[in-house]
């Protein structure tokens, strides 16, 4: 064999293996998109990585997912606690996306990327302290988060201030996770991204 | 005048259009064109930008163009890459006339000249490995000349959207060398990456332009687009002397040159000619020229 072909095989190797990749990737990606998005699987099928509601974010709040995400690779993502999505007014990802991928949005309780969860355990609300910083920085203050307000036990005088999510409601913007004022021992609230919950069946 | 007489006269007027020279500038401008609207909206290459509070002004405002190879904005009107748009079509499973709208530029632009002009002019893999040709004759690495058909990627092509159909995304979109090199530069995007690896060892050390000859299923897609075209190389049978140097020099398959070189076509009639101008700055005699239309072999 020479060895020229030794190189084509493992050239073909290198394409196959990228291949399996891009297949195995694309099936545990949780990636939180942009407005606009309808689903995960209609999301993929019609993004062709072109970037262009990448260089249309008045915030550059949109990056290109890495190589670690499989055939997602290249598409447009979201870390929301590094730069969340602002929820424009005119949706320029949306207009900018040539092949539908984002489509549909014309209200700010239109885009449906995801909800946010708050996690009892490390939200300094549920311990008691005045906080409600994901509260006041919701695009749909009142709609999507609401303030519950809770007795405390054995206490007749102070009131816990519950952050409460209604995820029919919530865009999935996570601005709330931008902005928690919490991060230790980790954020407590995240973004269940429309291709999680997807997977886990509907919202509860 | 006699036949010599004849040769003299043509090989005096010069040595023509500089191709390769005006080639090289266009296919250099074509990849820094998709740079300058992030560059002038002070975002950077590679994606790094990160906003803040405020709203920034982004590249889609920035310029009058912006996007990439996939999809670009051009004064407003949406650019839509066909082959990607036939892949989305496959993976959706649906159909938007808008799709339809935005493919018609690039289309007729490339189906009235060539359908590869844009593997010769716009590709910033074939710029490369023009680069990697330079290498390999300056390492003096030697590599075969034919390993697979030409019109093997004609049928990746087709395997590219019937996969795309199966796999419901965008195959080619996903692994696309012409992608990593286009949107790594604009937004930092690395998918396809480890295509062009695999592309660059093939190149050095087994076939000469395997990729772009046989392979690249969008190379396959404008070979199909270029079976019509308004632009073609001809040849002059009466001064042709039948060296065969054009064949050595073609960027696209040798094999392309055989009919008009043998005779039996007065054009090079191939859907695979990328309009290089190699063949015709080689030609010893200046047979070769470029004609508006397609004459009749």
């Amino acid at each position: 064999m020479s060895a020229g072909k030794v190189i084509a095989g493992i050239a073909a190797a290198v394409l196959a293996a990228e291949g399996a990749w891009s297949v195995a990737g694309n099936a545990q990606s949780k990636l939180l998109r942009p407005p606009g998005i309808q689903s995960e699987a209609d999301f993929m099928a019609r993004c062709i990585k072109c970037g262009k509601c990448i260089e249309a974010c008045p915030y550059a709040s949109l990056h290109a997912a890495g190589p670690s995400a499989g055939a997602a690779a290249g598409t447009p993502c979201i870390d929301a606690r590094e730069q969340a999505c602002r929820l424009c007014l005119d949706f320029p990802c949306v207009a900018a996306c040539p092949t539908g991928a984002l489509r549909d949005v014309e209200k700010r309780t239109d885009p449906n990327a995801g909800y946010a969860r708050i996690d009892e355990e490390v939200c300094i609300a549920y311990q008691g302290y005045r906080c409600e910083v994901c509260y006041r920085i919701c695009p749909l203050i009142d709609q999507a988060i609401t303030i519950d307000f809770q007795a405390m036990e054995e206490d007749d005088i102070h009131t816990k201030f519950i952050p409460t999510i209604d995820p029919h409601v919530c865009t999935g913007c996570g601005l709330c996770v931008e902005r928690c004022a919490v991060d230790e021992p980790y954020v407590p609230i995240r973004i269940i991204t429309l291709a999680e919950s997807e997977r886990s069946g509907a919202r509860q | 005048m006699s036949d010599e007489a004849k040769k003299d006269q043509k090989a005096q007027a010069g040595k023509g259009f500089p191709f390769t020279v005006v080639r090289r500038i266009v296919q250099v401008l074509v990849l820094l064109l998709f740079l300058v609207p992030v560059l002038v909206a002070g975002w950077g290459l590679f994606g790094g930008m990160v906003g803040g509070d405020d709203a920034i002004a982004t590249p889609a405002e920035s310029f009058p163009f912006y996007g990439t190879l996939s999809s670009s904005t051009l004064f407003g009107i949406t650019l839509l890459d066909p082959f990607a748009v036939l892949q989305t079509i496959a993976a959706s499973k649906a159909f938007d006339p808008a799709w339809l709208l935005g493919l018609l530029p690039l289309l007729v632009l490339y189906g009235l000249i060539r359908g590869r002009v844009f593997c010769g002019w716009v590709c910033p893999v074939n710029l490369l490995l023009e680069l990697v040709d330079w290498l390999r004759s300056k390492l003096n690495i030697k590599v075969e000349e034919h390993v697979l058909p030409r019109h093997v990627k004609a049928w990746v092509a087709l395997g590219v959207l019937v996969l795309s159909a199966l796999l419901s995304f965008p195959v080619f979109e996903a692994l696309s060398p012409i992608g990593f090199i286009n949107k790594g530069l604009v937004f930092g995007s690395l998918a396809g990456g480890l295509t062009l690896l695999a592309i660059l060892l093939v190149e050095l050390f087994w076939g000469h332009r395997v990729w772009c000859r046989a392979i690249c299923p969008l190379g396959g897609f404008y070979e199909v687009v270029g079976k019509v075209g308004l632009v073609n190389v001809k040849i002059d049978h009466d001064v042709c002397i039948g060296c065969n140097k054009c064949k050595h020099a073609c960027l696209c398959d040798p094999e392309i040159l055989d009919a008009p070189v043998a005779g039996e076509d007065v054009i090079v009639r191939a859907g695979d000619c990328m309009l290089c101008g190699k063949c015709i700055e080689t030609c010893p005699v200046h047979a070769l020229s470029i004609t508006a239309g397609r004459p009749r072999a």
